[in-house]
């Protein structure tokens, strides 16, 4: 196939790629952001010293890592979504005006996830080392 | 072989990082500017939308890949030894990065999908195109903001 080859499917299964394709980026930022602001969740920690990974609600070592797990965990989500959107549209004809909802759900639920990161991080306060 | 995984390669993975960087940004800035061209109304190369849509997205999965590949190296000997210490604006604009770097991924893993779904020459699917350029835009900026301040970063120190 070239590379930019133009999309051969048939209607129904394009509108169901589409719509798939959009939930699966709403519910990969939803659970991205739940992940992070849910308190007391444990999540998988990877532990860049030890080589070893935990599932802790709290940083288990000073430099352990939650990024992975909570990155992994967000995208199984997201791929679940994508695959039970894709086979439950595939046989129904979506109207262009429901994927375009979708569209504009899963780009805003994106920018609220950006949002809530960068105003987070960047008032983090950051102690020193063994302070 | 260092402590940390694959730390005896840091600078080999820091060179492909940036070189893959450079060639990612060419890639979304052609994306970019095919998307632009869309949400202002008019399609102007539908074929060079899906080709940056799919080439963007295999090297956003190879950056991704090899970012992913050295952050625990970053975590302990830039981070934790240095960037905590003294530097830690640098510490919360990397963590920003990182954090979009991972909205980016989901959403051009959504466009790359969505380029072997939509037809943009087609008038009829001007809406659902919009929604296609929307998210390449979003993902442009995401990959020029992350290209920007990790060449920022490792102006002051690197693994």
């Amino acid at each position: 196939m070239k590379i930019g080859a133009p999309a051969h499917l048939d209607d129904l299964s394009a509108r169901a790629i589409y719509a798939a394709s959009c939930a699966g980026l709403l519910v990969f930022s939803l659970m991205f952001v739940l992940l992070a602001t849910i308190e007391g969740l444990s999540v998988p920690w990877y532990d860049p010293l030890g080589r070893v990974w935990h599932i802790a609600s709290t940083k288990p070592t000073p430099v352990s890592m939650d990024w992975f797990g909570r990155v992994a965990i967000s995208l199984a989500f997201a791929a679940v979504a994508s695959l039970a959107v894709f086979f439950a549209t595939r046989r129904r004809a979506l109207s262009a005006s429901l994927l375009r909802a979708a569209s504009i759900w899963a780009l805003a639920m994106t920018l609220i996830g950006l949002f809530l990161y960068a105003w987070t991080l960047a008032n983090r306060v950051i102690l020193p080392p063994g302070a | 072989m260092g402590a940390i995984f694959l730390e005896s390669w840091a600078k080999p993975l820091l060179v492909a990082h940036a070189l893959v960087a450079v060639a990612l940004a060419g890639s979304v800035g052609h994306l970019g500017f095919e998307c632009w061209k869309v949400v202002r109304g008019r399609v102007r190369n539908a074929w060079l939308l899906r080709v940056h849509a799919r080439i963007g997205f295999v090297l956003y999965v190879l950056q991704f890949a090899i970012g992913a590949a050295a952050y625990p190296i970053y975590r302990v000997r830039v981070r934790h030894e240095y960037f905590d210490a003294s530097l830690p604006w640098a510490t919360n604009l990397f963590d920003i990065k990182e954090m979009y770097a991972a909205f980016g991924l989901a959403a051009f893993a959504a466009i790359f999908a969505m380029s072997f779904a939509l037809k943009a020459e087609d008038p009829d699917q001007r809406p659902l195109s919009v929604g296609f350029a929307s998210l390449g835009l979003l993902v442009t900026g995401i990959v020029f903001f992350a290209t920007a301040s990790g060449f920022l970063l490792v102006s002051y120190r690197s693994i």
